[in-house]
């Protein structure tokens, strides 16, 4: 088979056996790889009323058909299952060298359920499988654990994923982490792995599968190394990472503050030029990168003298929407956060929504045991260390704005997330279509499956007829940013980093290079459509109707001050105009059994609707 | 003649080399010609994914905002006096 290897690792942790798991060559055809191949693999195994914690809920780790070629900007994984945060289809992304490593151990994926009976780590190469004892391990950072098991290894050929304290302790926004500070952080698929008693996965290889026309995918792999040279996008991540857009974003009123209640303020002191300016910063890039969009800061502090540096979405929420502009607490809460294998957003989130109770003498220093303010990086880092450790009314924010709502009484129309997942950083009321694109994704509010901010300030994708258009009207943009969602979510499938300056029919010619299946762009559609529907269905199985389908209010309500004052995205419009495009049912929020059948899901659609 | 004023912001400072400029151009000259002075001045700077040198313009999606208007069009005539934004339009993260 080319562009795969045709079979996962199936792990049962409770039995400690592991096998190979053959994969279907049309299962490959129809849902390609990764996070898509993923939602088909879970599908089965999905129960109504499951809890995500259980031991027969799997947890899957999936490569797609670029990982390990020449094509630059593929070594990605996705990490699915149901997520322990929302209940729903959960999955998430990390970079770096451990998707090469997994797929070079001679597996497309890992497939695991069960529990360990005491703490484990998962070695993997291309000769063996092996369960092993990780006690030694339970209770280190994702740092330590990944030092001690390369020296125990003693093979620096190896790459480890792991969870931290945050995953051991089932925190609900635990996230995965690899390659030192790489993170898969969102959905709390860290406390999955951690509800398993897995703490590491080490794998080591360099197998590749043959593509079906190699010379074909190399002469393609040049073109896409030139679009990325030539992308302005791909410039300003590899001078600035992604904290470039900091200003930008706050000027186009894109970048929220002050929980979602403010997006004027003095950015400045918060930029990815500032970061320059104010420490030695290095580029981190996952392997077959040229953009490197990842910063290393050295000599941060006298004990700490290597950090990974903060992405936008980590500087935006511990920074303006906490109302901090302190540059040195900002880096040292995303150290935390990465050492303890916790989820950035939905942590600063949790914490900015915090500082607003606060304000409105919800959380007082009585009940909180601390005088929490806006601005207070000090106050902000010593929350977190009470959500990292469980203490206090750490405790209550470690379950998410949602939970944090319903303990303290208030409107859950205050909380910032969608489905239970915590807001990322970019605004529905600057950029209406991304509004709808978090109402709807696949895994609650996700900037990722569908960044309609980009298609707005002109980068469309003219094959699929998605243009830019007014970026703060409504009417228009549920269809585009459906069928956009369906092109992004092919990204997961392909493990594809989402900066990847490639067209539908590069990646068209690209897949059918090394599968030697023919794909065309309009399959490629099909195919992301396929994903996103599947995914839906799991979610639909475990509960999830068109109520779940909502932007909180605190979204929503116009602001007084800035370019987007006034402004608040019409979601019924948009969402009407969204299920029609997706053929869902409005009553229900299911997929109709119809477009189920057209995208070759027919066991799905009896199973739904049986 | 006439005043132009101009501001880059973000990155794009950066890259062109200030944060705000003032450029002194004849009555009745339009926004092509402030893009040719603005490239004889700063063009040096300027990464070539940024900057079209041979046209002269910005090769990337860059919004310019004046007075009260967005300028769509290099023939579009500047108003004397006119104060006018910079913003490359390019988001992520």
């Amino acid at each position: 088979m080319n562009g795969y290897h045709g079979r996962f690792l199936k792990v049962d942790l409770s039995a400690g056996q592991t096998q190979d798991m053959p994969l279907a060559e049309n299962d490959l055809k129809k849902f390609i790889g990764g996070a898509s191949l993923a939602a088909k693999l879970i599908y089965d195994h999905v129960q109504s009323g499951m809890d995500p914690l259980a031991p027969e809920s799997p947890l899957v780790f999936a490569t797609g058909p670029f990982t390990a070629t020449s094509i630059p900007m593929v070594s990605r994984y996705a990490v699915c299952g149901i997520s322990p945060q929302t209940g729903y289809w959960g999955e998430a992304t990390s970079g770096g060298v451990f998707p090469f490593r997994l797929k070079g151990a001679g597996y497309d994926g890992l497939f695991i359920t069960g529990r360990a009976d005491k703490p484990c780590c998962l070695v993997i190469d291309p000769e063996s499988a092996e369960i092993r004892d990780a006690s030694h391990l339970w209770g280190k950072d994702i740092y330590e654990t990944q030092d001690v098991l390369k020296n125990e290894l003693e093979d620096k050929g190896f790459s480890i994923a792991c969870i931290g304290v945050a995953g051991e302790k089932l925190l609900t926004y635990a996230g995965i982490m690899n390659d030192a500070g790489r993170a898969a952080g969102r959905c709390g698929l860290g406390a999955l792995m951690g509800s398993k008693n897995l703490k590491a996965i080490a794998v080591k290889g360099n197998l590749r599968p043959d593509a079906a026309d190699g010379q074909k995918m190399n002469e393609l792999a040049k073109g896409a190394a030139a679009a990325v040279r030539d992308n302005m996008l791909s410039v300003a991540f590899r001078e600035y990472g992604t904290m470039m857009y900091m200003d930008m974003g706050m000027i186009l009123g894109d970048a929220p503050g002050k929980y979602f209640t403010k997006n004027v303020y003095q950015v400045e002191a918060v930029t990815g030029q500032a970061l320059r300016q104010a420490y030695t910063v290095e580029n981190y890039a996952c392997l077959g990168c040229p953009v490197g969009c990842g910063r290393e800061i050295k000599d941060f502090k006298p004990d700490l003298d290597k950090v990974d540096g903060p992405e936008y979405e980590t500087a935006v929420a511990f920074g303006p929407l906490c109302m901090n502009f302190d540059l040195e607490s900002i880096i040292e809460a995303n150290h935390l956060c990465n050492a303890h294998g916790l989820d950035t957003i939905s942590a600063g989130v949790s914490i900015a929504y915090a500082m607003y109770l606060a304000e409105q003498g919800v959380l007082t220093k009585d009940k909180a045991g601390l005088d929490i303010k806006w601005g207070d990086g000090q106050v902000m880092l010593k929350l977190l260390n009470m959500i990292i450790n469980q203490e206090g009314i750490g405790r209550v924010l470690a379950r998410g704005t949602l939970k944090m709502a319903e303990e303290f009484g208030r409107d859950p129309d205050e909380a910032a997330q969608v489905k239970g997942l915590e807001m990322p950083m970019h605004e529905g009321r600057a950029f209406h279509g991304l509004a709808v694109s978090y109402a709807t994704g696949p895994r609650g509010a996700c900037h990722l499956k569908g960044d309609y901010y980009n298609i707005d300030l002109g980068a469309g994708i003219a094959e699929y007829g998605i243009m830019a258009s007014e970026r703060m009207v409504s009417a228009g943009k549920g269809g585009y940013a459906a069928k956009f969602q369906s092109f992004k979510d092919l990204f997961d499938a392909l493990t594809l980093c989402k900066f990847a300056p490639y067209s539908p029919t590069q990646i068209s010619q690209i897949l059918s290079a090394i599968t030697g299946w023919e794909y065309t762009p309009d399959d490629l559609l099909a195919a992301g459509d396929r994903s996103v529907n599947i995914k839906r269905a799991i979610s639909n199985k475990l509960g999830l109707t068109r109520d779940g389908d909502k932007l909180p209010k605190v979204c929503l309500e116009p602001l007084t001050e800035g370019i987007t004052a006034g402004q608040s995205p019409d979601m019924d419009l948009m969402l009407k105009d969204y299920y029609t495009s997706r053929s869902w049912d409005w009553n229900t929020g299911k997929p109709t059994k119809e477009k189920l059948n057209e995208l070759g899901l027919t066991e799905v659609a009896e199973d739904l609707y049986s | 003649m006439m005043q132009i004023e101009t501001l880059f912001y973000g990155i794009l400072a950066d890259w062109v080399g200030t944060q705000e400029a003032s450029f002194d151009l004849p009555a009745g000259s339009t926004f092509r010609d402030l893009l040719t002075a603005i490239g004889n001045r700063y063009e040096q700077n300027m990464p070539e994914q940024l900057w079209d040198r041979e046209e002269s313009l910005f090769k990337s999606q860059v919004l310019a905002e004046g007075r009260d208007r967005i300028i769509e069009t290099p023939q579009t005539p500047l108003l004397e006096g006119e104060r006018i934004k910079f913003f490359l339009m390019l988001a992520g993260g």
